[in-house]
C-alpha cells in the first residue's frame, strides 16, 4: 500500500516557556492511500490540534509531516494555500456552506478557487451529485436544507476537487442520528466507491465504527490503535466500546 | 481597574475599528469650522463695501445652514455609534456577566465617546483651521480682492460655535447610548452575531420586467427633460422629478435579481474565481439597503448638479459683465417719474465730467408674448392671454432705429437698416430669442399701440444691449421706425458713458461722484443708476454666495451619503467574517479574498454614484437651458472641481472602508 500521510515525531506546545502545554506530545502516525482512518479522543486530548496542524491551518512546534513526498511543515504562503486548495478537502461539524450561495454553487465554488475550466463544472458536479444522492437539492439554499442534506453537500465539496486527503472534523457531530448513518454510509462510499482518503475526528464510537482503522489518542500521544480486518461494523464497534471503557469511559466532553 | 482606564484601554485596542467614526465626525468638525470662520476670513481681505454687505449675508445665511447641517451631522454621528455598540455587543456581554452594573458600562462607554470626541474635535479644529488658510486665499480670488497682506486666519468665534454645536451632538450621542445599554438584554448582546438570513428574493421574472420598467421610466424622465427644453412647463418638470425617483428605487429594487440573473448566465465568469461568492454578497447587499441606496443616489445627483451649477456660475459671471455691460455708467428715472427739465439737467452735468457719453430715448409700447401648449401668442395691447404656459413675457419698451444704431456704435455692437413698414427685436436672452425668432420668422404683423401696421424687418432678433447689465438679461426691446413713436408714448430717457480711467480706485471715485449728480438732478427718490464696479461687485458676490452655499451643502451631502454607505458595508463585513473564514478553509488565496472584497465594497459604493453621475447628465443639460448664466463657458473646470471633491471624499471613505473591512474579516 502507498502511503499518503506520514507524520514524523510531531509536538505542538502552547504557553509560554514557563508554562508549557503540550497539546501533541511526539506523536506519530501513517494513513494509506485509499484508508478510512478515525481518531478517538477526549476532549482536550490533542486530536483537533492534530487535525489543524495536518490542515495547515496551524503548526507545528517540532516534526514533520509528508503528505505524498512534500513536507508540508515547510510550505509557506502561496505555496500552502496551493496544498490546502488541491491536496485537501474538508467536512466540518458546523457544514462551513455559505448561506448565499446555492447547493451547486457551493460546491461549484470549490472548483472556481481552483480556476477549473467552467465547461468542465456542470458534468463533474452533476455526477458526484448523483453518487451522493444529493441531486435533487442543488438548486437549493442552505436555508432550505436539512442538517444531513447539508453535510452531504460539503462531502460533495470536499470530494469534488479530488484532494489526496479529506480531513473531516467530527462530521456528524450537529446531525440526528439518522442522518449521521446516512452520511457515514456516503461517507464509507466515497472510500469504498470513489477511492478518498478520508481521516476523520470524533469522539463518538458509532461515527468511528464506519472507519476500517481507529487511532485513539489520550494527552497527545497515541494510544491504541484498531484496525477493523475482516470484522463486521457492530463487531468493529464492540472493540472500539472495550477501548473506550479502557480509556476512561465515555470519550464525551463531559468528563 | 478604574472606568477611565477600561474605557483608555478599550479606545487603544479598537482604535482602527473607530477610523470611520472618528473620520465622519473630524471632517464634520474641519467643514463646520471652516465655512463658519468665513467672516474672519475676510476681515483681511480690501473688500468694496457692497462686497462687504454680501459677505455679512453670507455668513448669516450659513450661521442658518449650519443648524441643518450640525442635526445631520448629529443622525450620522449616532448612527455610527450605533454600529459601534453593535460590533462590541460580546464585549459589553462580557461586562455584565462578569457583574459590571450596566451604569457602569455606560460610564464606560461614556468615557469612551468623550475621549474620541475630544480628540477628533482636536484634529478636526486643527484641519479646519490649516484648511481654512487656503479657503481664505479661494475667498480672495472670488472676490477678486486684492490680497493686501496675509495674516493667519483664527475665528474664535467659529472654533467656539464648533465646538457648542459639538458638545451638544456628543451629549445627544451618550444619551442614546446609555439609553441603547439599558435597554439592551444580555442573551441578545451574545447572540449579537446575525442567524442565517433568508435570502428573499424577487422572482426573477419580476426582477428582470422591474429592471427594464425602471430603465425605460428613467429613459423617458431623460427624454422629458431634454427633448422638450423649449417648451417645458412646471408639469412637466415635475413629471419627470416624479418618474426620476420612482424609477431610482424601482432600479435598486430590482438590481439584486439583474445581477445574479445576469452574472449568473455569463457562466465564464461567474464560476471563475471568487466571482459566484461576490456577485451573490452584493445581490443580497443590494437586496437589503434599496432605500438607502435611492436616498443616497439621489442625494449625490443633488449634490453634482448643485456642484457644477455653482462652480459655472462663478466663471460665467465674471465674464458676463465685460459682454453685457459695454459701457461704465448709466442713469435713468424710475417708472413715471420722467421729468425732461431734469434730465437736460442730468445731461449737462454729467457732459461737464466726462466727454464719452450719451443719451437715448425710450418709448413705451411693445407687445406680450405668451406660450400655449404649442402656439405662440402676440399681444400688443398687452391683455390678458388666457391659457397660461410656462412663460408669458411683457415686452413693454421700444426705441427707434437711429437710436438704436447710435447706440450699438457706442456699444460696439451691429447695425440694422428697416424700411418705414417693419421691426425688429433686440435681445440677448437665449430663452426667449428663440420666440422671438419663431414671432420674427412667421411674418407676424404688429400694429403698436394702435399705430400702423408693420411687418418684420428681419428674419431674427437681434442681438445686443441696449441697458448695461451683469448679466445676458434683456428680455427683449423693439425697435421701430423713426418717427413711428412721438413725444407722447415717451417712457424715459437714459444716460451712459464711459469713463476715461481703467484704475480700479478712479472707477470707484467716479461712480460715486456721477451718482452724486443723478441724485441731485433729478431727485434721490427718482434717480436710478448702474455703474459697471458696481455690478461686478455684485455678481462676483452672487456667485461667490452661491459657490459657498453650493460647496457647503454639497460637501454635508457627500459626507452623509459616503459615511452611511461606508458603515452599511462594515456591519457587513463585520458579519461575514465567518463566510470569508470558511473561503480561507477551502483555500482560497489571500489575494483571491482581497479582490473579491475590493469589488465587493467598490461595486457596492460605486452602483449610487454610477447612476447619479448618469442622472447628472440631463439634469445638467436641463439646467444648462434654464439657468442662461450657465450657457456661457465650458463645464470642463466645474466638472474638474466637483470630480476632485468626489474623488478626495469618497475615496478617502472606499478606502478607509476596504482597509478596516480587510481587517475585519482576517480577524
Amino acid at each position: 500500500m502507498e502511503q499518503l500521510l506520514r507524520i514524523d515525531n510531531i509536538e505542538k506546545y502552547y504557553g509560554s516557556r514557563s508554562n508549557l502545554t503540550k497539546a501533541v506530545d511526539n506523536l506519530s502516525l501513517s494513513v494509506n492511500k485509499g484508508e478510512f482512518v478515525a481518531i478517538m479522543g477526549a476532549s482536550g486530548s490533542g486530536k483537533t490540534t492534530l487535525l489543524n496542524c495536518i490542515s495547515t491551518i496551524d503548526r507545528v512546534s517540532s516534526g514533520h509531516i509528508f503528505v505524498g513526498n512534500v513536507d508540508i511543515t515547510t510550505l509557506r504562503g502561496n505555496n500552502l494555500n496551493k496544498f490546502r486548495r488541491e491536496d485537501l478537502g474538508f467536512i466540518f461539524q458546523d457544514f462551513n456552506l455559505l448561506d448565499t450561495l446555492t447547493a451547486y454553487e457551493n460546491i461549484a465554488l470549490a472548483l472556481s478557487i481552483q480556476n477549473e475550466k467552467v465547461k468542465d463544472m456542470k458534468g463533474k458536479i452533476l455526477k458526484i451529485a448523483v453518487d451522493l444522492g444529493i441531486d435533487a437539492l442543488l438548486h437549493k439554499y442552505p436555508y432550505q436544507l436539512s442538517g444531513g442534506e447539508k453535510q452531504r453537500v460539503a462531502a460533495a465539496r470536499a470530494i469534488i476537487t479530488r484532494p489526496q486527503l479529506i480531513l473531516a472534523d467530527e462530521p456528524t457531530g450537529a446531525l440526528d442520528s439518522k442522518s449521521a448513518r446516512k452520511l457515514l454510509r456516503t461517507m464509507s462510499d466515497m472510500n469504498e466507491k470513489m477511492g478518498a482518503t478520508i481521516l476523520m475526528v470524533t469522539h463518538d464510537s458509532y461515527t468511528a465504527s464506519y472507519a476500517g482503522r481507529v487511532i485513539f489518542i489520550k494527552d497527545g500521544k497515541v494510544f491504541h490503535e484498531l484496525n477493523r480486518g475482516g470484522a463486521t461494523r457492530k463487531e468493529f464497534f464492540g472493540q472500539i466500546m472495550d477501548v473506550v471503557s479502557l480509556l476512561g469511559g465515555e470519550l464525551d466532553d463531559d468528563i | 481597574m478604574t472606568t477611565f482606564n477600561i474605557s483608555l484601554r478599550n479606545m487603544k485596542k479598537s482604535i482602527r475599528d473607530y477610523a470611520i467614526y472618528f473620520f465622519t465626525l473630524m471632517l464634520g468638525v474641519c467643514l463646520f469650522y471652516v465655512f463658519n470662520s468665513i467672516e474672519t476670513q475676510t476681515t483681511m481681505l480690501a473688500l468694496s463695501k457692497d462686497s462687504r454687505e454680501i459677505v455679512k449675508l453670507l455668513v448669516q445665511m450659513i450661521g442658518a445652514i449650519s443648524t441643518f447641517v450640525a442635526f445631520v451631522l448629529g443622525f450620522l454621528i449616532i448612527y455610527a455609534s450605533r454600529f459601534m455598540l453593535k460590533r462590541r455587543a460580546k464585549e459589553f456581554a462580557l461586562y455584565l456577566i462578569l457583574g459590571m452594573s450596566k451604569r457602569k458600562v455606560s460610564a464606560i462607554l461614556f468615557v469612551e465617546t468623550l475621549m474620541i470626541g475630544f480628540l477628533s474635535l482636536v484634529m478636526g479644529l486643527l484641519f479646519g483651521v490649516f484648511l481654512s488658510q487656503i479657503t481664505s486665499i479661494f475667498v480672495g480670488k472670488l472676490f477678486e480682492a486684492n490680497m493686501t497682506k496675509y495674516s493667519f486666519v483664527f475665528s474664535a468665534e467659529a472654533f467656539q460655535k464648533t465646538g457648542l454645536y459639538f458638545a451638544l451632538i456628543f451629549l445627544v450621542v451618550i444619551f442614546f447610548n446609555t439609553i441603547e445599554i439599558s435597554r439592551s438584554k444580555l442573551i441578545n448582546l451574545m447572540q449579537a452575531k446575525r442567524r442565517g438570513e433568508m435570502i428573499r428574493g424577487l422572482h426573477p421574472v419580476i426582477a428582470v420586467v422591474g429592471f427594464f420598467a425602471s430603465i425605460g421610466i428613467l429613459g423617458y424622465a431623460y427624454y422629458l427633460v431634454c427633448q422638450n427644453q423649449e417648451n417645458v412647463t412646471q408639469k412637466i418638470l415635475t413629471t419627470a422629478i416624479l418618474l426620476g425617483v420612482v424609477g431610482t428605487f424601482l432600479f435598486f429594487w430590482t438590481l439584486a435579481g439583474i445581477l445574479v440573473k445576469f452574472a449568473s448566465s455569463v457562466k465564464g465568469i461567474y464560476y471563475r474565481g471568487l466571482n459566484s461568492f461576490t456577485f451573490r454578497q452584493l445581490a443580497s447587499q443590494a437586496n437589503t439597503n434599496v432605500i438607502a441606496m435611492s436616498v443616497i443616489c439621489l442625494m449625490f445627483f443633488f449634490t453634482i448638479c448643485v456642484l457644477i451649477c455653482s462652480v459655472n456660475i462663478k466663471t460665467a459671471i465674471n465674464g458676463n459683465v465685460e459682454k453685457y455691460a459695454p459701457a461704465d455708467y448709466m442713469a435713468t428715472t424710475r417708472e413715471k417719474t420722467y421729468d425732461a427739465e431734469k434730465m437736460l439737467k442730468l445731461k449737462g452735468d454729467i457732459a461737464s465730467q466726462l466727454e464719452d457719453s450719451m443719451s437715448f430715448r425710450v418709448y413705451s409700447g411693445g407687445f406680450l408674448m405668451s406660450m400655449n401648449d404649442k402656439d405662440l401668442v402676440v399681444d400688443p395691447k398687452f391683455q390678458e392671454i388666457k391659457k397660461e404656459g410656462w412663460f408669458s413675457y411683457p415686452i413693454r419698451e421700444a426705441v427707434d432705429e437711429t437710436t438704436y444704431n447710435e447706440l450699438a456704435k457706442y456699444y460696439g455692437n451691429k447695425t440694422i437698416h428697416l424700411a418705414d413698414d417693419e421691426y425688429t427685436v433686440v435681445s440677448n436672452y437665449n430663452f426667449t430669442g428663440r420666440y422671438y425668432d419663431q414671432i420674427l420668422g412667421s411674418g407676424q404683423k404688429l400694429n403698436l399701440n394702435g399705430k400702423k401696421e408693420l411687418k418684420p424687418g428681419t428674419k431674427k432678433h437681434v442681438e445686443g444691449e441696449v441697458y448695461i447689465s451683469s448679466n445676458a438679461d434683456n428680455i427683449g426691446i423693439v425697435v421701430v421706425p423713426d418717427g413711428y413713436y412721438t413725444d407722447r408714448d415717451l417712457e424715459q430717457e437714459v444716460i451712459v458713458a464711459k469713463y476715461p480711467t481703467q484704475s480700479r480706485k478712479a472707477r470707484e471715485k467716479m461712480d460715486q461722484k456721477l451718482i452724486r449728480i443723478a441724485k441731485k438732478d433729478l431727485g434721490a427718490k427718482a434717480a436710478y443708476t448702474r455703474t459697471k464696479s458696481e455690478m461686478a461687485d455684485a455678481s462676483i458676490g452672487l456667485s461667490a454666495f452661491a459657490v459657498f452655499i453650493a460647496l457647503y451643502i454639497g460637501c454635508i451631502f457627500l459626507i452623509s451619503g459616503a459615511a452611511i454607505l461606508a458603515i452599511k458595508e462594515l456591519s457587513e463585513s463585520a458579519d461575514n467574517r465567518e463566510r470569508y473564514r470558511m473561503l480561507r478553509k477551502l483555500g482560497a488565496d489571500e489575494r483571491q479574498i482581497n479582490r473579491a472584497l475590493f469589488a465587493q465594497i467598490g461595486i457596492f459604493f460605486v452602483m449610487p454614484l454610477a447612476l447619479a453621475v448618469i442622472h447628472s447628465v440631463p439634469g445638467m443639460l436641463f439646467a444648462r437651458c434654464i439657468l442662461s448664466v450657465l450657457s456661457g463657458g465650458s463645464l470642463v473646470p466645474a466638472i474638474l472641481i466637483t470630480i476632485v471633491i468626489f474623488g478626495a471624499v469618497y475615496g478617502s471613505y472606499f478606502l478607509i472602508t476596504y482597509y478596516t473591512s480587510r481587517r475585519m474579516v482576517r480577524e
